[in-house]
């Protein structure tokens, strides 16, 4: 979407793509619990990739951005973490357990950036929307 | 004598977002009685006041669209923000353009002769 109001919808991707990124961090931690028997599917921590929008019809760097987007979403590794709990039901033969690659430092720091990232791109947002006002406020 | 100012385009004609229709053309009676007619520079009073309908026009709607789905839960609520705010934005853009073109013809037929 492309409009008179650039600065607004920019800041805007970038509310998007953070909200995305929360998003990410909220199903990561909800399932860093998630024990499944070893070879069986376990929960992927789920990290996004996020990369400039390029203009249409203009190669990178040659025209003003028009924000950011998510790219891709990378998974953590798949075959998890074997932890050995024989009492376990999920355990297998030799009592071990997989749980989901997610660490809680990790993601609780990652909130913080997001959250930042969030209130910087609102702040954004607001304040363009003054600027706009400012030259429409113009009295002759 | 200064030739009528033409009709303004309708803005049931914009109904679809963001398209931005052109203007029906013009025409005014000069002082001799003929029909001259105006002229449709992109630059015209006509052009400029109807486009900046045009654009308040879809854009409130985009946000009235968006504002529902939110409430709906099937949009974000920054996308709400976003869509509100620029149709506050836009109104105030058609409101200033409007003043600034009111304020120019006005000037104009004050001038002392």
């Amino acid at each position: 979407m492309s409009s008179i109001w650039s600065a607004i919808d920019t800041a805007g991707s970038g509310v998007t793509v953070d909200q995305s990124w929360i998003d990410s961090i909220s199903s990561n931690v909800a399932n860093m619990n998630d024990a499944a028997t070893p070879g069986t599917p376990v929960y992927q921590a789920q990290y996004l990739v996020a990369g400039e929008q390029v203009p249409a019809n203009s190669p990178a760097g040659s025209a003003l951005g028009t924000g950011v987007q998510v790219e891709s979403i990378d998974l953590g590794p798949a075959q998890g973490q074997i932890v050995h709990e024989p009492n376990n039901p999920l355990a297998n033969a030799q009592g071990d357990v997989a749980y989901p690659v997610v660490d809680l430092g990790t993601q609780m720091a990652n909130l913080v950036q997001a959250q930042t990232s969030y209130q910087a791109n609102a702040k954004v947002m607001a304040d363009s929307k003054t600027a706009y006002e400012a030259i429409l406020n113009i009295r002759a | 004598m200064i030739p009528a100012i033409p009709p303004i385009p309708s803005i049931s004609s914009a109904s679809a977002l963001g398209n931005v229709v052109a203007p029906t053309p013009g025409s005014a009676i000069n002082a001799g009685g003929a029909v001259a007619p105006v002229a449709q520079g992109s630059g015209s009073f006509q052009n400029v006041l109807g486009q900046a309908i045009d654009a308040l026009n879809g854009t409130t709607n985009n946000a009235t669209t968006v504002s529902l789905q939110a409430a709906a839960g099937t949009a974000s609520v920054a996308d709400a923000t976003i869509a509100t705010t620029e149709a506050d934005l836009a109104t105030q853009l058609a409101s200033a353009v409007t003043s600034k073109a009111v304020s120019a013809f006005n000037s104009i037929m004050n001038m002392q002769m």
